[in-house]
């Protein structure tokens, strides 16, 4: 009798170790919402093809580019059309879950995708010119809380993007009731909004850290605070976080992937374990220090838990605006 | 002399071996990216950085490389534009005007020397003004902001008379019906979706290359199968190859205006190469055109936006190499190489990589050499495409472009588009509409609305911003100029008439 | 005859483009100037010179038979078509349906236009997709069949 169990157990963990092994992924597509150059495209051409250096995928990834309303087009292609592929990885970042929560995406929800990991990520910075009147944080709320009109915030997004969002945080922790009354300009870059405040005719640049990098370096933008939990290293290692300063923003645009609903729960266990692997290889690593991206990481259960708690946040800031 | 001296340290630097190599490879691989409609240098750069990468190629090189694919790209788009009404680009429709009517006049040899020639006096123009200008034109980029935008963008719509030919109405609508097509998308002041009628595909704008491609190549091809009724026949009469002295000579002052012009507006972030090539062509109607004869197959017309739009390209490194700020979507990729590999450009980069960034400028002259003296022998054979039946030339021109567009955006609805795009160009052309119009209203009619509201976002709603720089008054003044010239010339082209009358 | 036409078809599309400008109302954060004063300021610019392309001269157009009208449209339904089905029998076999169907308009030989087609239709593939690395289908038909 206790043979017979253990011989059992022994089948069981056989039977179980198989069915884990019969998942393998092949001739696996990345679908990048954007242009070829894009970010998204950067996370399918030079993050995905990591898995297949480490052997966690057979074969090369080939990269799909399927541009269109900011994610919105490869969203509803993946909703509509890849139910249960377990082959298919789709680029996303904090940009796919602001344009969820301003429900832009054809009434898809956040839960009709499977989210699957973050892998690495930009912190959100709130920069000035040197020669602005405002030296510190807290000057700038000072300033903010007195007069919210009184200064021109510039960004590399659409209104209700995600530079807009840094802002509308910030002014909200500021302690600002009428968020609609803060100036923004949206730019179709960072590169063009940079460009503004160097010529002195914008006063606060809420972008991301690796917009920002070269001008910091030459000193002609000068960084108030990170928008991050702890504070990064480097150029930025004597910039307060916000939340050093009192003030609870945390801006961390990430980037990761997601994929169909319908795949099972093995094939998703795979592939997050997959990304778990991914994240703590040295080839990894080496690739996100590069970019400028912070280390982030979140994987699968703690990913999709993730994502819906900052779209269900998000969507309470956009109804405060009446967005 | 410092700057001669940095120069021929750069050329030590660019002349071994591995470099030429990569500048070879870069122009040519450039030239074929280029000559493939819908597909751009950017394409070309995202796919190679991460072989590049993985290979351990010296930063210089990869540099060389990006830089070569970049400026080869403009070159070789010249190529299809001429020989088969492709511009790929909206940089290369300025070209089309006038050179796909000498191809079709049996003078593809002389239009495509003349555009390689120009292609190398503006790109090397710019590579002088790239050497002794770059730090002082990234302060005049800085300078240039949303008010200025708005006006230069002004003067340029006052251009448009020049690319009507005598349908002036004709060719106000066409820009009418472009600055429709430009309100598509979501407004970035507002996060309002406009025209899009709910469907996703429209949410980001219209796609240039989509618009493009099928006003001029698909309706290209619906006007060749309806004249050629089951004749299976080819253009044969070819010509000859070579631009004449007399021709090269009258095109000579044109191509180093235009080379100026071209390399200004390219320091521009986000003004770039499309611009640069129409105001040259309208610049130079104007002030050479006397006998009318722009429109038709005039070589001068090919000279002038082939070398604007070259030397726009080079201009358009100086605010990415010396700002640290990309001014398109390719430099916005090299910048990201360049960031990965822990070289930081921006106002210190000639200072600190002072000797990758002077064996880039004599990579250039070299890559510029070297597409002249690979582009000008292959002349002969890129014009020997008219010999190809047309029962495969024309299926074949609309497949690589079906192909190119599904390639980039996986998109059934652009496929589409672009077809309903070919059957509108179709009809534009049979009701005598000018094409050229409506893409240069696509281009220019989101830049001028969005630089106004952000001029006026800025200035908290003051609309004395629009006249508050010296460099927006000097702006007003050309729009001033520019307006009333062609007013002017009519009045004293009337007088002269009178006077003629009366002797 | 035909400018008048257009110009009709123009005045219709700008009221119309007008019209649907006015509902361009933000309802939250807003710039100064707002979503819907460019396109009525496009309106507006259009309107009165479709009146002028109306009255004004006219130059009576060469309009393409009846029987080329015919061969257009049909060149056209090949490329709509191809759209439909590209996803389908992949790009390969889409490729050279337009190369024989257009062939054919042409009057070259069918089996010249089968092999022009084939090679024509692997070459761009290569061009494509091996030496580009750009995705290109290979149809969801032949991947049901395996």
């Amino acid at each position: 009798m206790k043979y017979f169990k253990v011989l059992a157990l022994v089948c069981a963990f056989l039977f179980i170790q198989q069915s884990a092994m019969a998942f393998e992924p092949r001739n696996v597509l990345c679908i990048a919402p954007s242009d070829p150059g894009g970010g998204w495209d950067f996370t399918c051409r030079n993050m995905a093809p990591i898995l297949s250096d480490l052997d966690l995928v057979k074969g090369r990834i080939r990269t799909q580019n399927m541009p269109g309303a900011g994610g919105g087009v490869a969203y509803a292609h993946v909703v509509g059309q890849q139910k249960g592929n377990a082959n298919l990885l789709v680029a996303a970042s904090t940009a796919t879950t602001t344009r969820l929560a301003q429900k832009m995406f054809m009434g898809f929800g956040a839960d009709d995708v499977r989210w699957l990991a973050a892998l690495g990520a930009d912190y959100g910075i709130v920069a000035v010119s040197p020669k602005s009147r405002f030296q510190t944080l807290d000057d700038l709320v000072a300033a903010l809380k007195e007069n919210p009109a009184g200064m021109s915030f510039v960004g590399g997004s659409a209104v209700g993007g995600w530079d807009h969002l840094k802002m509308l945080m910030l002014a909200d922790a500021a302690g600002v009731q009428d968020l609609k009354s803060v100036r923004y300009t949206s730019f179709s870059s960072g590169g063009p909004a940079i460009i503004e405040i160097m010529g002195g005719r914008a006063d606060v640049f809420t972008g991301d850290v690796s917009e920002t990098l070269t001008q910091l370096e030459a000193g002609s933008l000068k960084v108030l605070a990170v928008l991050g939990d702890d504070r990064l290293g480097g150029v930025l290692a004597d910039v307060p976080t916000a939340k050093e300063l009192g003030y609870d923003v945390i801006g961390a645009n990430w980037r990761g992937f997601y994929i169909p609903v319908g795949v099972s729960d093995e094939q998703y266990a795979y592939w997050s374990d997959a990304m778990k692997k991914l994240v703590v290889s040295e080839k990894f690593k080496i690739l996100r220090e590069q970019n400028g991206l912070a280390a982030f990481e979140r994987t699968g259960a703690e990913m999709d838990e993730f994502v819906l708690n900052q779209v269900k946040s998000l969507e309470k800031l956009f109804a405060r605006m009446g967005q | 002399m410092d700057a001669f001296h940095s120069l021929m340290q750069g050329f030590s630097g660019a002349l071994i071996p591995i470099n030429l190599l990569v500048v070879f490879l870069g122009v040519t691989a450039g030239t074929v990216i280029g000559m493939l409609p819908g597909i751009g240098p950017i394409n070309g750069i995202a796919i190679l950085i991460p072989i590049t990468f993985a290979l351990g190629i010296d930063p210089t090189s990869m540099l060389i490389l990006f830089a070569g694919i970049y400026y080869g790209a403009q070159y070789g788009n010249s190529i299809s534009t001429i020989l088969l009404n492709v511009p790929g680009t909206p940089s290369s429709v300025a070209t089309a005007l006038d050179g796909h009517p000498m191809a079709k006049s049996g003078r593809a040899g002389p239009a495509l020397a003349i555009s390689a020639i120009a292609s190398f006096i503006g790109g090397t123009v710019a590579i002088i003004g790239l050497m002794f200008l770059a730090p002082v034109l990234s302060k005049w980029a800085i300078r240039f902001g949303p008010a200025e935008y708005f006006v230069l963008i002004l003067f340029t719509f006052t251009m448009l008379s020049a690319l009507s030919g005598k349908q002036f109405i004709k060719g106000l609508l066409a820009t009418g019906i472009g600055l429709m097509l430009a309100t598509i998308g979501i407004d970035g002041g507002t996060g309002i979706p406009r025209y899009t009628f709910g469907h996703l595909a429209f949410y980001d704008g219209l796609d240039f290359a989509v618009v493009t491609i099928g006003l001029f190549a698909i309706s290209e091809v619906f006007l060749l199968i309806e004249q050629t009724q089951g004749v299976g026949d080819v253009n044969t009469r070819l010509g000859r190859v070579m631009v004449t002295a007399k021709e090269f000579v009258s095109c000579w002052w044109g191509m180093i205006r235009s080379a100026v012009v071209g390399f200004f507006i390219g320091v521009l972030p986000g003004a770039g190469a499309t611009i640069a090539s129409f105001m040259a062509y309208a610049t130079e109607q104007r002030l050479t055109d006397k006998e009318g004869t722009f429109g038709t197959g005039d070589i001068r017309a090919v000279a002038a936006p082939e070398s604007a739009n070259n030397a726009a390209v080079s201009g358009a490194l100086i605010p990415m190499l010396t700002l640290g700020v990309p001014g398109s979507g390719t430099t916005a990729v090299i910048l990201g190489a360049l960031l990965a590999l822990n070289l930081n450009p921006g106002p210190l980069f000639i200072v600190q990589h002072g000797d990758m960034f002077w064996t880039l400028i004599a990579s250039m002259y070299i890559g510029n050499v070297m597409l002249l003296v690979l582009n000008l022998p292959l002349v002969g054979l890129f014009v020997k495409v008219l010999l190809i039946p047309r029962y495969i030339l024309v299926p074949g021109v609309a497949m690589i472009s079906y192909g190119a567009i599904y390639a980039a955006s996986s998109s059934i609805t652009d496929l589409m588009l672009m077809t309903g795009f070919g059957l509108l160009g179709y009809l534009m052309r049979k009701t005598d509409f000018p094409l050229a119009p409506v893409i240069l209203a696509l281009v220019l009619g989101p830049m001028m609305e969005t630089s106004l509201r952000r001029a006026l976002s800025l200035s908290n709603g003051d609309w004395g911003v629009l006249f508050a720089s010296p460099l927006v008054l000097v702006l007003w003044g050309l729009v001033a100029v520019s307006a009333f010239v062609p007013l002017f010339r009519t009045l004293r082209r009337a007088r002269r008439y009178n006077d003629s009358e009366q002797h | 005859m035909s400018d008048r036409i257009v110009a009709v078809m123009l005045l219709v599309l700008a009221l119309l483009f007008g019209l649907q400008a006015w509902a361009y109302v933000p309802i939250g954060f807003t710039d100064h100037l707002g979503a819907r004063v460019f396109p009525l300021a496009v309106a507006l610019f259009m309107l009165p010179l479709t009146l002028v392309l109306f009255f004004g001269r006219h130059v009576a157009g060469v309009w393409p038979s009846a029987r080329a009208w015919r061969v257009v449209f049909l060149a056209l339904s090949v490329l709509v078509v191809y759209a439909l089905v590209i996803e389908y029998v992949g790009f390969i076999i889409a490729t050279m349906g337009v190369f024989i169907v257009y062939g054919i308009l042409y009057g070259a030989r069918w089996w010249k236009t089968v092999i022009t087609g084939i090679i024509a239709a692997i070459v761009l593939y290569a061009l494509f997709v091996l030496a580009l690395d750009m995705y290109l289908p290979l149809g969801s038909l032949f991947e049901e069949l395996f």
